[in-house]
């Protein structure tokens, strides 16, 4: 459905792609940008200008990143990314079962 | 034999835990995000071309000298989400600091296994992970490439011990 309707509108020469392209980097301590707060960022970039912030936009209404969170009403979204986060490699994850689950009840076959 | 995990399993879904913003650093650095977004949209020309629509999900009340970095700190942890990019689960690390794979990408302890995807990053890159995951694959290609059997060297060799 998708598919026709982008088709349609290349041929109706009306195609922009407008969903989540405008993308700029930045420093979270860069002091043109962010004034004087309470926060001491440590420096977890790669480098001197390696930024740690990406800043993105959505010419919609969206609550997740998800086609079905759509806000029905002319909106657009702004949305900031974390590039450089410290859990990834200082604390790993945990992977569960959402409910009790008989990891033990194997079939084996011969 | 063959050896699978019994149908009731796949009713059940896989949770993943990813600890998020148990650093403190790491909320302070979207807190500031935050705060860009805020200066962006009271920035012209978007603020102008902005209407006041009454919807619960529309932030029209967000505002840099009203809001402490303590609500900040809150909206934080209730908007935040993944977008799905998560690595290094198999860090190229030594053992002992919590490492899977060597700078050869051996998986330590192992001589024949390597592991080449997003999972060896050491740290998360700042751009896509896609072209980083190109160049672990490069490097493996090249591993290959320097450890492949060489044929003429085999032939002589064998004819050495023959």
């Amino acid at each position: 459905m998708l598919l026709s309707r982008l088709s349609k509108s290349l041929e109706n020469n009306s195609y922009r792609p407008q969903v989540g392209e405008s993308a700029a980097f930045v420093r979270s301590d860069d002091p043109n940008l962010f004034g004087p707060d309470k926060y001491q960022i440590e420096d977890e970039t790669s480098g001197p200008n390696a930024p740690d912030l990406e800043f993105m936009g959505i010419a919609a209404g969206v609550v997740e990143q998800t086609v079905s969170s759509l806000i029905p009403c002319p909106a657009i979204t702004l949305f900031i990314v974390a590039l450089r986060l410290l859990f990834s490699h200082l604390n790993p994850g945990e992977f569960f079962f959402n409910q009790q689950c008989n990891l033990d009840r194997k079939v084996v076959e011969s | 034999m063959s050896l699978f995990l019994s149908k009731t399993i796949s009713c059940f879904n896989l949770v993943t835990k990813f600890r998020y913003l148990e650093k403190p650093n790491d909320l302070a650095v979207l807190v500031r995000g935050f705060k860009l977004l805020i200066k962006v949209s009271k920035a012209e020309p978007l603020a102008s071309a902005l209407k006041k629509i009454d919807h619960e999900l529309l932030d029209h009340d967000l505002d840099l000298d009203r809001v402490s970095d303590e609500t900040l700190e809150k909206e934080v942890r209730q908007r935040i989400e993944t977008l799905y990019h998560p690595t290094s689960t198999c860090r190229m690390a030594k053992l002992e600091d919590g490492g899977v794979v060597d700078a050869q990408l051996r998986v330590h302890g192992l001589e024949n296994v390597r592991i080449a995807d997003a999972s060896i990053f050491p740290r998360i890159p700042a751009g896509h992970t896609v072209s980083v995951i190109r160049f672990c694959i490069e490097f493996l290609l090249r591993l290959f490439a320097f450890f492949r059997p060489r044929p003429f060297l085999q032939l002589l060799k064998r004819l050495l011990i023959s």
